[in-house]
């Protein structure tokens, strides 16, 4: 993915993730999420907005409420950034150059990006009202910038993207991708900065359950342009004393799956806070669908790069004739799939397959094993329910001892315990297994400051 | 976005487990549970005087998994544990039954978990800073950061802490709830590790050079006269309104400042090829060749006091006067143009909360902007050398801010008097 959302989640996970985040890295790494390709250069462009997209939407038979229990739901769903990034990079892959961008909106002052309140009208009229905000979320507020032939089309809701994302029941951005606001300039426009994209219109809908409208008055206003080389060297300041460090990456492959993992919700017993968020009796169950699962997972090993190659072979047992001691090693693994939920509140049931959800776990091979993983990527569907950042609690990854002396290895994903997301109580529950085969092996060397 | 994200966070999730043993810090935790915090009008504390005792709230703070020590952490030094504050959702209903105020906590800097030793021997936990009810009717920034949980330690090298707790308070006009379900363990196979990895490395030194400067220092008692800042505001138009519930909210805020004085200097200089004397310099300054700057003071031991006023379309009508004695306002003289004197400005380090009262309203970033000055005044080269004179620090205009818009107005006024004046050479130490 591109430097841009990097800073920021970087940012986000330095709580997470330690002093090794703070490393200074190659172009490589941004190759994450790009398909793989090298990516020669990265230019961001920074964004001021003005106006607004509001969606107003209501439970509407004719699109289908009733099947998936979205008939009592109705609300406002305002979108009001006020900055944000739109980054380019230049990638090959083979002998062709491609573009892949991403747009990322955010409001850098306090308050919230995203807004809903959403009205649940109940039997004798016993309802209630979800109110729910969203600032930063760490999976981001993105739309859909896509470049291709010389073009950039900029999509403010697209598939996957996050930006009506909140806790209360409502339309997903995909939903209402084709009546988004949208507009095409030409690649060489953005890339140059400086200039205007109008995003302003009204449309209306009717999809998965919800009719309504988007009004947009969203103008997004381009600054200058930077780019960025990405084979330049890693530079601190002077007098900083640096490490090099060798990053061994060995890309998993699935060979099958078996089980699945969901999430037992419930709102919380708090009489203040599951009215404020309409979560009082709320209960209900996210599955991540085990059905055909996407995967990634590594073998990573990490250490001087003064020590020989072998040794780092060694440690993650492609070789025997080096030194493992002092080279770390872990497995990380993510899952994805589309979520179900089954929510009920007030005798109504809402049954949805909505956006996606990832599991993710890492499993420190270093004596003795460790193991820390958890829930991500939303889990939100139409229905009310709780949304999951980055918690690294959820779920526990167990390796057998000596797996990596084998070509093929199983590693068991259990959910474990329970956890809080606002006015929800979740209680982790399943277990996945996967049998792993080993594949290509990539090394870099980064440098760092040193400890 | 999210094949990156899981990737980024299963190796974010690697890195206290594998860490080299160089690079793991002294000790590191890991935090799971939340704190939630309500509150409610509460009639015995006065909330029916401020017009609050309809308001209900929320907010929830996540943990966001590991940190580390200072020092090794109690007894020997403080736990820090990051914990989510930055998109951390306050809600609020104001009992109108118009609507409820949605706000987000701001992007930065986020809240932390401490766990330190009191003074009589206890360990105890608080969070902050930069924890409040935002924009919507509720505890104050300070209130909440005051609020202790109680430590239990258990285990011996790699201790656990529990800080789970269900405790009551009163905050102003509200009673406060907060419940605990934080618990920080040692992060397995990270404890007991002697090695420090926060040490940076040797900076080398930069080469330094003597330079002459012809310098005038000005010393003057400050004193503050009656005056206020004042701002009204009104909602934004729907539907920006609708997410702080705003709309047709219209209120009114008056900063004034209790009686202190201090001491302001003001120094003005220019590299010299020679020496001059007080005279010279003089004479240079009222020419305006010397570059003013000044060194300011926090206003740290006075009293700053808000007062607001607050209607709501819905029926709420609020009204609230909050003495703060931690105001966080410092008088710092700034250069004006060339040989133009100093400007002297009135600082609110971003992201205080010098505007909030119990009332919902904007924040200092709506009605100030993201510039810490909230106001200012210039002082030319002939008030300067005036042996009493009086400046009166203002920053009128309008103001759009999210959820609300208005404009500032009013001024707060100082007298300075000139009571020591240093004039002629110094030699100085510069890189």
């Amino acid at each position: 993915m591109r430097r841009g959302w990097l800073v920021v989640l970087l940012l986000a996970l330095a709580g997470l993730a330690g002093p090794a985040q703070a490393q200074n890295v190659g172009g490589q790494f941004f190759a994450f999420g790009i398909g793989g390709g090298k990516v020669l250069s990265e230019t961001n462009v920074p964004l001021q907005t003005t106006g607004e997209l509001v969606v107003s939407f209501r439970g509407d038979a004719a699109a289908g409420c009733a099947a998936a229990g979205l008939c009592a739901y109705s609300g406002t769903i305002i979108v009001r950034p006020t900055g944000g990034n739109l980054s380019i990079a230049t990638v090959q892959r083979g002998k062709r150059i491609e573009h892949a961008a991403t747009l990322l909106l955010v409001t850098p002052e306090s308050g919230p990006v995203t807004s809903a309140r959403v009205q649940r009208s109940g039997p004798g009229g016993q309802g209630g009202t979800c109110a729910d905000g969203q600032g930063f979320p760490l999976f981001g507020n993105t739309g859909s910038a896509v470049a291709r032939g010389g073009a950039l089309t900029i999509r403010v809701l697209a598939p996957g993207g996050t930006l009506l994302q909140t806790r209360c029941a409502g339309p997903l951005d995909g939903d209402l991708a084709s009546a988004s606001p949208a507009v095409t300039v030409p690649l060489a426009t953005a890339l140059r900065g400086r200039t205007s994209l109008d995003l302003s219109g009204t449309r209306a809908f009717a999809v998965h359950g919800f009719a309504g409208t988007i009004t947009s008055t969203l103008v997004l206003n381009l600054g200058m342009a930077s780019q960025q080389s990405t084979s330049s060297s890693s530079i601190f300041p002077p007098g900083v004393k640096t490490q090099r460090l060798r990053i061994v990456t060995e890309r998993l492959s699935l060979v099958r799956v078996q089980g699945g993992l969901s999430a037992a919700a419930s709102g919380t017993a708090d009489p203040i806070v599951c009215r404020l968020l309409d979560t009082c009796g709320l209960t209900g169950t996210l599955t991540l669908a085990p059905a055909a699962p996407d995967f990634n997972a590594d073998v990573i090993a990490q250490g001087p790069a003064s020590r020989p190659y072998r040794d780092f072979l060694t440690a993650v047992g492609l070789a025997r004739s080096g030194r493992p001691q002092g080279i770390s090693v872990g497995v990380s693994v993510d899952l994805f799939g589309h979520v179900g939920a089954e929510m009920s509140q007030a005798g109504v049931t809402c049954t949805d397959t909505g956006g996606p959800g990832v599991v993710f776990a890492a499993i420190g091979i270093s004596s003795p094993v460790q193991s820390a993983g958890g829930f991500t990527g939303g889990w939100r569907t139409r229905c009310p329910g709780p949304q999951f950042g980055a918690s690294q609690v959820g779920v526990v990854a167990s390796l057998r001892p000596g797996a990596l002396e084998h070509q093929q290895f199983t590693i068991d994903m259990r959910g474990s315990g329970s956890f809080t997301d606002d006015g929800y109580v979740v209680l982790a529950r399943g277990d996945v297994s996967a049998l792993l085969r080993r594949g290509r092996i990539t090394s870099q060397v980064i440098t760092q400051p040193s400890s | 976005m999210f094949r990156w994200l899981a990737r980024t966070l299963a190796v974010a999730a690697l890195a206290p487990l594998a860490l080299p043993a160089h690079a793991v810090a002294d000790q590191t935790f890991t935090a799971s549970g939340s704190v939630t915090y309500t509150w409610q009008g509460d009639p015995a504390s006065g909330c029916a005087a401020v017009g609050v005792c309809g308001v209900q709230g929320a907010l929830i703070l996540q943990s966001q998994g590991s940190g580390s020590s200072t020092g090794g952490g109690p007894p020997r030094g403080t736990i820090d544990v990051p914990i989510e504050s930055t998109g951390s959702t306050v809600r609020v209903a104001d009992g109108s039954g118009a609507g409820e105020c949605v706000d987000v906590a701001s992007l930065f800097p986020g809240g932390d978990l401490l766990i330190t030793r009191r003074t009589g021997g206890g360990l105890v936990g608080h969070i902050g800073p930069s924890v409040s009810s935002g924009r919507c009717a509720g505890p104050l920034e300070q209130d909440l950061a005051a609020l202790m949980l109680p430590v239990r330690r258990s285990g011996g090298q790699q201790p656990t802490f529990d800080l789970r707790a269900n405790r009551s308070f009163v905050v102003g006009p509200f009673a406060v709830t907060l419940a605990s379900t934080l618990v920080v363990r040692t992060a397995r196979g990270a404890g007991g590790s002697k090695t420090v990895s926060s040490v940076p490395g040797p900076v080398q030194r930069l080469p330094t050079h003597k330079v002459l400067l012809e310098q005038v220092t000005l010393h003057y008692r400050t004193a503050s006269l009656p005056g206020t800042l004042n701002a009204a505001f009104s909602g934004e138009p729907d539907p920006f309104c609708a997410t702080l519930d705003a709309c047709g909210a219209t209120g009114t805020l008056a900063l004034s400042l209790t009686r202190f004085h201090r001491t302001l200097v003001v120094n003005a200089s220019r590299p010299s090829a020679g020496r001059v004397d007080a005279r010279e310099a003089l004479a240079d300054f009222r020419r305006g060749r010397l570059q003013a700057t000044g060194i300011g003071f926090a206003l740290g031991g006075s009293t700053a006091q808000l007062s607001e006023t607050f209607a709501g379309s819905g029926g709420l009508r609020c009204q609230d006067t909050v003495d703060s004695h931690k105001a966080p306002l410092f008088l710092s003289a700034e250069p004006a143009r060339p040989g133009g004197g100093v400007s002297l400005v009135l600082n609110n380090p971003v992201g205080s909360d010098l505007l909030r009262t119990y009332c919902p309203g904007p924040l200092d970033s709506d009605v100030f902007g993201a510039s810490p000055g909230v106001a200012r005044a210039s002082i030319g080269v002939t008030q300067l050398l005036a042996r009493h004179s009086v400046v009166a620090l203002a920053d009128p205009g309008s103001f759009a801010g999210v959820g609300y818009v208005g404009s500032r107005s009013g001024a707060l006024a100082f007298s300075l008097t000139l009571e020591l004046v240093h004039a002629g050479t110094v030699e100085v130490v510069r890189p």
